[in-house]
């Protein structure tokens, strides 16, 4: 156990140890004595503009696959184009995305060990066999749709890329979906603080990526108007859960984290350039009976990423600073204790 | 293993977490959270794409 009497001097905020009862406030409404101003946690050893950029092509991939199976299966050939273009959307995360992976990770070794197990509590494990399940499937369909394009004879290639994308949807959805919850899973205060309402958030920004680079080069008006409203619809939820998310971060106390530089990357061009433009964009469009500009799809996509990115370095900011996570880890604080703590309420009130 | 820590203060005076939880119980509710929204969205596109023109 550390030793209060060691050569660092304790600053104004922190306190030694024999004191640290004195000042404690009850709890969830933690206010500051922490040992000696250190970190209590490690920060977590991302790269965030290369697993950032990951976790957005890993949405882009997975909501195309799903959206163009979607598309295909409802629409069949009326769709074609559409379906072109998210089959060869969905090779961005098997190709580029695992490429910024082994980058993370430093050598493809590190990356091949966590093939060598399965484990269902960690979603990093069920983060890394949803992709290599959504890369085999989709590259599959995307090279069976290239083969067919390019080469007439080949043309019942077509029924195996229409077969493939069943299992790359249902794979694309949860490779859409993990990585809040990877996130989730780990003691940094803004990431563990709300992991419902950020799962919430990350999956419909994912459609909404989704849909928007499937709209951009769109010919056909109906499958435009569709993907537009589609758009919406996920940014609507995504501003939803966005909101509930920061009334989380003000409750548990770990707002503070997004008070700095990329607490305004995340508001301005999070939510900002990638929620409230695109959607402003939409409306004009309607009332002006004209197609949503493309401009407005690559605000949403740019939009995600900054999110994105702006969510781990937040994260960052959150578990490098004591007093964040000192006030997350109060009792009252915790996701699992406000459930339990709202169950307990509910018994009381029920006769 | 075999070992335990008395701790003879509050917890936050040795650093460490007052009310520390398994970050795996996150997992599940996150995980079917995302799934329900990106489910969600998708019947919404059944749906439009199913529309007549």
């Amino acid at each position: 156990m550390p030793d209060a009497t060691t050569d660092h001097q304790p600053d104004e905020a922190a306190i030694t140890p024999k004191n640290a009862h004195d000042t404690i406030q009850p709890a969830g409404e933690w206010q500051g004595p922490t040992y000696y101003g250190r970190s209590q946690l490690k920060q977590a050893p991302f790269e965030n503009w290369v697993v950032g950029g990951y976790i957005f092509l890993a949405a882009v991939s997975g909501s195309s696959a799903l959206l163009s199976a979607i598309a295909d299966t409802v629409k069949g050939s009326a769709a074609a184009a559409t379906v072109r273009r998210g089959r060869y959307l969905s090779l961005l995360a098997p190709t580029i995305g695992s490429a910024l992976l082994v980058y993370d990770l430093h050598t493809p070794k590190r990356f091949y060990n966590m093939l060598r197990i399965a484990k269902k509590t960690s979603p990093m494990s069920i983060g890394t066999w949803i992709l290599m399940t959504f890369s085999a499937f989709a590259g599959v369909s995307a090279g069976a749709q290239f083969a067919a394009d390019r080469w007439r004879s080949l043309g019942w290639l077509r029924r195996v890329a229409s077969v493939t994308q069943i299992p790359a949807a249902a794979a694309g959805a949860g490779l859409s979906t993990y990585t809040a919850s990877l996130l989730s899973a780990t003691s940094t205060p803004l990431w563990a603080a709300a992991p419902m309402s950020m799962a919430v958030r990350f999956s419909a920004s994912s459609i909404a990526v989704g849909a928007s680079a499937l709209s951009v080069g769109e010919t056909s008006a109906h499958t435009s108007r569709v993907l537009e409203t589609l758009t919406a619809a996920a940014l609507v939820t995504e501003l939803v859960a966005t909101a509930a998310s920061h009334e989380t971060y003000r409750r548990t106390g770990v707002d503070e984290a997004l008070d700095g530089g990329w607490g305004k990357v995340e508001s301005l061009g999070g939510t900002g350039v990638g929620i409230v433009l695109p959607l402003g964009l939409q409306i004009v469009s309607l009332l002006a009976r004209r197609r949503m500009p493309t401009v407005a799809a690559v605000a949403v996509l740019a939009g995600s990423l900054m999110m994105r990115v702006a969510i781990m370095s937040a994260g960052d900011e959150s578990a490098s600073r004591p007093e964040i996570s000192f006030r997350f880890a109060q009792p009252e604080n915790l996701p699992e204790n406000r459930r339990s703590r709202v169950r307990r309420q509910r018994r009381r009130v029920s006769p | 293993m075999n070992a335990f820590f008395l701790l003879t203060e509050r917890p936050e005076a040795y650093n460490l977490p007052a009310a520390p939880t398994r970050a795996a119980n996150r997992v599940a509710p996150s995980l079917l959270s995302g799934l329900a929204t990106v489910a969600g969205l998708a019947f919404a596109a059944i749906a439009l794409f199913a529309e007549k023109k």
